[in-house]
């Protein structure tokens, strides 16, 4: 399963990341494309990750990481999480997800099939238990 | 030869003007807000189309702009490492290895004054290229430093560049007590401000001109009783503004005044040369000269290079006019005076008895190139005819007053428009 990592909100009470479009989620028709029957289209297009938490935007890192990112805009209420831990390449994530690379630094976690967009949801947030807070 | 700026396409723009207003949120203790969370979700498409290059450099900027809103680090004493770190930053300034001076900078930044820090990066990013950017550090430095009048004048500068209406906004809080600030900051906001109003129309820049002109006859009365209190550049662009605000009147004596007192302290200006030659085109031997040296200045406008191919053309110097037409023809210019211009090309040809084909396609060129010129029009159906050397007068030519009141109106515009 691909290593990829993304900054979320975390859930104090169990520190696993918050479920929500702009945290553990998706934004529907920005982050994926749904037809009128809501379904989500398969085209490579999903939740947001990059291979290393260094790689992705500067803006979304969290401030107190400037000594390591530089230029560090993030809000400091959320943290990095890791998924997986093998390469960062096309493959599945889950047997509903599969990570979709388009380029070497960022990817998405997209459905394998044409799904409704709450189910395509209820798989993202099945993944929850699977996410470890990782900044190193 | 000046270092080339940095190429700073879309996407790096985009990523870097939301790094400002992120910036902005953040100092207010809004970094957890809904816009905050607006500017990073509008600005991960943008990041994604970044090279590695560029989203360094949209890092480091980003970085760097954390010195505007933090207290500055402790003043080191300055040392020889540090002093050969700062003057490599210069030279990498200098030879334009943008990212290698900001680099430098910071490495070093706790052996410089903080106001000359942010100042130092201002003149890099606005040589780079990035004038938005480099007025945040402008900006900074003048706030540190209130009394460093080249802060404040690189501030308006780049802001005027990067943001005309932020920088009318800035200019009309410096104008309304102008006697509290010094003339070389209140001369730059008069500047902006009369450039803005000639947008407007021609009643509104004299109307402001007349707000205008008492302060900067102040900025003339400290150049002549209090020198020490105004630099030469600003004198220069004091008596300019005087001039080009003359013009709108219509006071042209006055602006010729102008013009001459400030080309005395400033004998290489361009831009003064081009003002003076073309209110004189057509009076005044000064006026040739006055185009011809801003011609061997390499002045990058189009109408010293058109009014002496103009003359050329009426003093018969028809190989000259070509050239200059040629000239002309490269640099920035309306469709209208561009289209002109191959007229006169055309009918230096037919003077040296080039083919007719070449006469007539130039003919066709002018008239393909500004739609609206009738002029052009009846000179190509008169080529049809015309005879193998047409005697001077056979083709319609504006002449020089003509000439001067539309090129004079229309580099006031152009001006004001820069």
């Amino acid at each position: 399963m691909p290593r990829f990592f993304r900054v979320m909100k975390k859930d104090a009470n169990d520190n696993l990341p918050v479920l929500a479009q702009n945290s553990l989620g998706v934004r529907p028709k920005i982050d994926v494309d749904i037809d009128a029957q809501n379904n989500v289209q398969v085209n490579g297009k999903g939740m947001s990750v990059s291979p290393d938490w260094r790689d992705i935007n500067h803006k979304r890192i969290q401030i107190r990481k400037c000594d390591v990112v530089p230029g560090a805009q993030g809000s400091n209420n959320t943290f990095c999480f890791r998924h997986g831990t093998g390469p960062f390449v096309q493959g599945a994530v889950t047997n509903d997800l599969a990570l979709e690379p388009d380029s070497a630094t960022h990817g998405n976690v997209a459905p394998v099939q044409m799904v409704q967009f709450p189910t395509f949801e209820g798989h993202i947030a099945s993944t929850r238990p699977d996410w470890v807070e990782d900044e190193t | 030869m000046a270092a080339r700026s940095l190429t700073l396409g879309p996407s790096y723009l985009a990523t870097v003007r939301g790094a400002h207003a992120l910036h902005r949120l953040i100092a207010e203790g809004k970094d957890d807000s809904p816009e905050a969370d607006a500017i990073r979700d509008a600005s991960d498409g943008p990041w994604e189309a970044l090279s590695e290059t560029e989203r360094d450099r949209a890092r480091w900027v980003a970085e760097d702009l954390y010195s505007i809103y933090e207290e500055p680090p402790a003043l080191q004493q300055m040392t020889r490492e540090a002093q050969s770190g700062l003057i490599g930053a210069y030279e990498a300034k200098n030879k334009g290895e943008w990212d290698k001076a900001l680099a430098l900078l910071r490495e070093w930044r706790a052996y410089v004054d903080p106001a000359l820090a942010s100042y130092l990066r201002g003149l890099i990013w606005y040589d780079a290229g990035d004038r938005a950017t480099a007025a945040l550090f402008f900006q900074h430095a003048y706030k540190l430093d209130p009394n460093n009048f080249n802060y404040a004048a690189m501030f308006l500068s780049s802001l005027s560049s990067a943001e005309p209406d932020a920088a009318l906004i800035e200019a009309e809080k410096i104008l309304h007590d102008h006697r509290k600030v010094s003339p070389v900051i209140y001369v730059r906001a008069a500047e902006i401000k009369l450039m803005s109003a000639r947008l407007l129309s021609d009643a509104e820049a004299n109307r402001i001109f007349a707000q205008l002109e008492p302060v900067l006859k102040d900025a003339m009365y400290f150049a002549e009783h209090e020198p020490k209190k105004i630099d030469t550049t600003t004198v220069v662009m004091a008596l300019g503004l005087l001039a080009f605000g003359y013009e709108f009147q219509g006071r042209w004596q006055d602006a010729v005044d102008h013009y001459t007192t400030a080309l005395q302290l400033d004998p290489d200006n361009d831009g003064l040369l081009v003002a003076r030659g073309m209110i004189l085109y057509g009076s005044y031997n000064q006026a040739i000269k006055d185009l011809e040296r801003a011609v061997q200045l390499d002045c990058p406008l189009i109408w010293p290079y058109a009014m002496l191919a103009h003359h050329a053309l009426n003093t018969h110097l028809y190989e000259e006019c070509i050239r200059l037409c040629e000239q002309a023809l490269m640099k920035k210019g309306s469709a209208a005076v561009k289209s002109e211009i191959l007229e006169w090309e055309a009918i230096a040809q037919a003077a040296l008895e080039y083919s007719p084909g070449s006469i007539e396609h130039a003919f066709e060129q002018a008239t393909r190139t500004d739609a609206a010129n009738d002029r052009a029009k009846r000179n190509l159906k008169k080529v049809k005819g015309a005879p193998r050397k047409p005697p001077t007068g056979y083709f319609e030519v504006r002449t020089e007053a003509a000439l001067r009141n539309s090129g004079n109106a229309e580099r006031r515009y152009e001006m004001a428009r820069a």
